[in-house]
């Protein structure tokens, strides 16, 4: 019997009798550096990663521009019917080349579940347009239906995402309920915003009748300092609690996904979410006050240029605003996403597996602006090498940390997720999670 | 044929692989490692072959969870053509890996988007707004007009005498032009638009005391008042509409799975084609106004005198073209002095 040492991973392996042709390392297939040596000890040079893995994305962008637009082309000459097709090769061509030790991921959705979802959530938003133009005293009433819809759409989105995900065959699963989704994605929201949906009320309260305007205010002025302090205590409210949002968001999502037989041990405290938000509010205050700067000179230079016909130039200059606005808005978000997903997989144990993410904010908020500013000058037909772009930053930024990648099980009994199948592959709801 | 090639078994138990060769024969799969133990043998009825998607290796599904991961791609191509499996995605396939299918899939994206954008969806909301009556609208804008009315919106503080004979030419007028339509006239004051004038996709128009004052005569109120009588006659509110909820539509279908990024990209373009239409309407009621004032004797004078006074009453305000939902004045003028005979 041999044993032979792999230069990929360090480990050494047995060789089973008769197995002497094997050029692949058993222990971490990486087929493709065939790299296992025959030797009597390791040698003191082999690269031992020390348990640390790190993806790999093999993916190209000419091959996913390619993959793209002739999917796309389908989905406009088939009036939008092929679109969950489209949307299945994206997504697989994406998991298909990520690679973790040697082994690709699996996209297995079937795109029936996703075309069902589609045609749902698109009469869904034609509704919501009609009566917006239609019959806007629906409007209310239909936000309300869609706030409580929400939780629900949301577990069963964030199941089926996790089930049609796979690694080496073994399937990703999502063990959260649907009462934690209802606690996490709307109990939450509302306690942050009791006080304010009390202010709402009293101001409809007191104004419940009344058409005119004029004698709306008249209603309302004895009470205008109850009003405007309740208003002051609502929002001293919700800032002070909104953290508890994004906390629960994630405790949720994260909290219970699985892999195999192992759930996901998440740590995740709520005190650096004071940290992310505070800093994201000083940061977007700071860019906003550079914008209004830089406002004021170019209308002062442009009104000199115009002779003093300040209207013309800030019509000249309202799209250039509106967009580095909306660039600096982006570049704040992408802030808070890095921020809130290093805590999120940092705290993550998973069986054996630590995780460990370094996103920078800047960098993502960079990248996140200069793509935009691409995919608008490249009229659209850059949006999938942006994408991926963002892709491999993502992925070059997560470490897995584990001595073995091999010891897990799927759940018991294969009937088990059987029967579960029909039911998860339902339904399938898109929110980016 | 027997035919064997390379691949990783995956149990679907556990996260390992296993190194194995398969041997097809007749219509069963035979994985067998490299020790010679037979590790599963299962009939290729049963299993799916997925689809082949740019280079990344093949994968066959098992029933019960089994997979089989191979770089191999001829040889899955034939255990494909054998079961005759995938076939539509196989020529997707193919389109997709040939540069020259992708640069003809762009032609065609291209001539497609162009085609809707400009001939197919003006041409499908025409078609819808027919087909919708003007009274679904009226209790929206009797919400709407309600709520202006307690804010923005005064009562016309022009003579009685004035109104009176500005209702009755705009009765005659609605009488001539769109009897199809239950039209009235509404005047108001209302300093925070200024002047101007507004067709309610229900047949209301509204007229302010700003326009009013700012045209003078009567004749010029009329053209204007003629103008919006386009709007109504080529239903440009409803339309306007339906091509709102189509450029959505198109713009989702061309972002596809690209979230959020896209739909915030694809604001631009949706406000660029939103103005084009508009503008488009624009000159359709203008066309419109210009048809009455010449059938009736008076020239297109009288809009053209409306049009330069209202331009002058919003000094400075006139946007880059693209930006803007009318096209600009200068250029309406012109287009009223060639259909002048």
């Amino acid at each position: 019997m041999d044993q032979k040492i792999c230069t990929v991973c360090g480990k050494p392996f047995t060789i089973p009798p008769g197995g002497e042709d094997i050029t692949t390392c058993l222990p971490c297939r990486e087929a493709e550096f065939v790299a296992a040596v025959t030797q009597e000890k390791a040698p003191e040079s082999a690269p031992r990663t020390g348990g640390r893995h790190r993806f790999r994305f093999t993916g190209s962008a000419g091959e996913y521009f390619r993959i793209w637009l002739v999917n796309t082309g389908l989905t406009l000459v088939t009036l939008g019917f092929y679109l969950p097709w489209a949307k299945v090769r994206s997504r697989r061509y994406l998991h298909a080349n990520t690679l973790l030790a040697g082994h690709a991921f699996d996209y297995r959705a079937n795109p029936i579940a996703l075309l069902r979802g589609q045609l749902i959530v698109t009469v869904a938003l034609g509704i919501y347009f009609a009566s917006r133009h239609l019959f806007p005293s629906l409007v209310p009433i239909l936000l309300v239906v869609g706030a409580l819809a929400f939780p629900w759409l949301a577990y069963k989105s964030l199941r089926f995402k996790a089930h049609n995900s796979a690694w080496r065959s073994l399937r990703f699963r999502f063990t959260g309920t649907l009462g934690g989704s209802y606690k996490a994605f709307l109990l939450t929201p509302l306690l942050v915003g009791l006080p304010l949906v009390l202010f709402v009320g009293a101001s409809a309260a007191l104004a419940w009748g009344v058409r005119d305007p004029k004698l709306i205010n008249e209603q309302m002025e004895p009470y205008a300092l109850q009003l405007g302090l309740l208003m002051l205590f609502a929002m001293l409210w919700g800032a002070a609690l909104f953290p508890l949002f994004p906390q629960r968001k994630y405790a949720y999502s994260y909290g219970h996904m699985g892999f195999g037989r192992d759930i996901n041990r998440l740590r995740l405290r709520l005190s650096p979410f004071y940290g992310i938000y505070l800093k994201s509010g000083l940061l977007s205050m700071g860019l906003f006050v550079l914008l209004g700067i830089f406002m004021a000179i170019s209308i002062g230079v442009s009104g000199g240029l115009h002779a003093g016909s300040v209207g013309s130039g800030m019509l000249l200059l309202q799209p250039v605003i509106l967009f580095l606005g909306l660039l600096l808005v982006q570049s704040v978000q992408q802030y808070i996403y890095a921020s809130e997903t290093n805590l999120c997989f940092n705290g993550s144990q998973l069986g054996p597996v630590r995780f460990h993410s370094s996103l920078n904010g800047w960098e993502l908020g960079w990248i996140r602006a200069t793509n935009i500013l691409a995919i608008l000058g490249s009229l659209g037909l850059l949006a999938p090498w942006a994408k991926i772009r963002r892709i491999r930053y993502l992925l070059d930024r997560l470490e897995l940390e584990a001595e073995e990648l091999d010891g897990f099980i799927a759940v018991e009994t294969q009937e088990d997720s059987a029967t579960g199948d029909a039911a998860l592959d339902a339904l399938d709801f898109d929110f980016g999670f | 044929m027997a035919r064997s090639f390379q691949a990783v078994f995956f149990d679907g138990l556990c996260s390992d692989a296993q190194s194995v060769t398969v041997h097809l024969d007749g219509s069963r799969l035979r994985c067998v490692t490299a020790d010679g133990t037979e590790v599963v043998e299962v009939a290729l009825g049963l299993c799916t072959i997925e689809p082949a998607l740019g280079h990344t290796p093949r994968l066959i599904r098992m029933p019960g969870g089994g997979q089989l991961e191979t770089g191999d791609h001829p040889a899955v191509r034939e255990l494909e053509r054998q079961r005759r499996a995938n076939r539509g995605l196989r020529l997707v396939h193919g389109l997709e890996s040939r540069w020259p299918a992708v640069l003809a899939a762009l032609l065609l994206l291209a001539a497609f988007t162009w085609g809707m954008a400009q001939y197919g969806l003006p041409a499908l909301a025409e078609r819808v707004a027919r087909q919708i009556p003007a009274s679904v609208f009226t209790p929206v804008i009797d919400q709407t007009l309600k709520r202006m009315d307690g804010q923005m919106l005064k009562p016309s503080g022009l003579p009685a005498a004035r109104q009176a004979e500005l209702r009755q030419r705009f009765a005659a007028l609605r009488q001539r032009l769109i009897p199809q339509f239950d039209a009235r006239l509404l005047l108001r004051d209302c300093p925070a638009i200024g002047a101007n004038a507004l067709a309610f996709p229900d047949g209301r128009i509204l007229v302010t005391d700003q326009l009013v004052k700012r045209v003078e005569t009567d004749d010029r109120v009329l053209a204007v008042i003629a103008h919006e009588m386009g709007h109504l006659h080529y239903h440009h509110g409803t339309r306007s509409l339906v091509q709102r909820a189509g450029v959505a539509l198109l713009l989702a279908g061309l972002a596809g799975d690209f979230s959020s990024i896209a739909s915030l990209s694809a604001g631009l373009p949706a406000l660029l084609l939103h103005n084009g239409y508009s503008r488009q309407f624009e000159r359709e009621a203008d066309r419109f106004a210009a048809d009455y004032l010449l059938a009736s004797g008076q020239g297109t004078k009288p809009m053209q005198e409306a049009l330069t006074l209202l331009t002058e009453a919003h000094p400075g305000e006139e946007a880059p073209a693209y930006l803007s939902t009318h096209p600009a004045t200068a250029e309406r003028i012109r287009q009223l002095q060639q259909l002048q005979p």
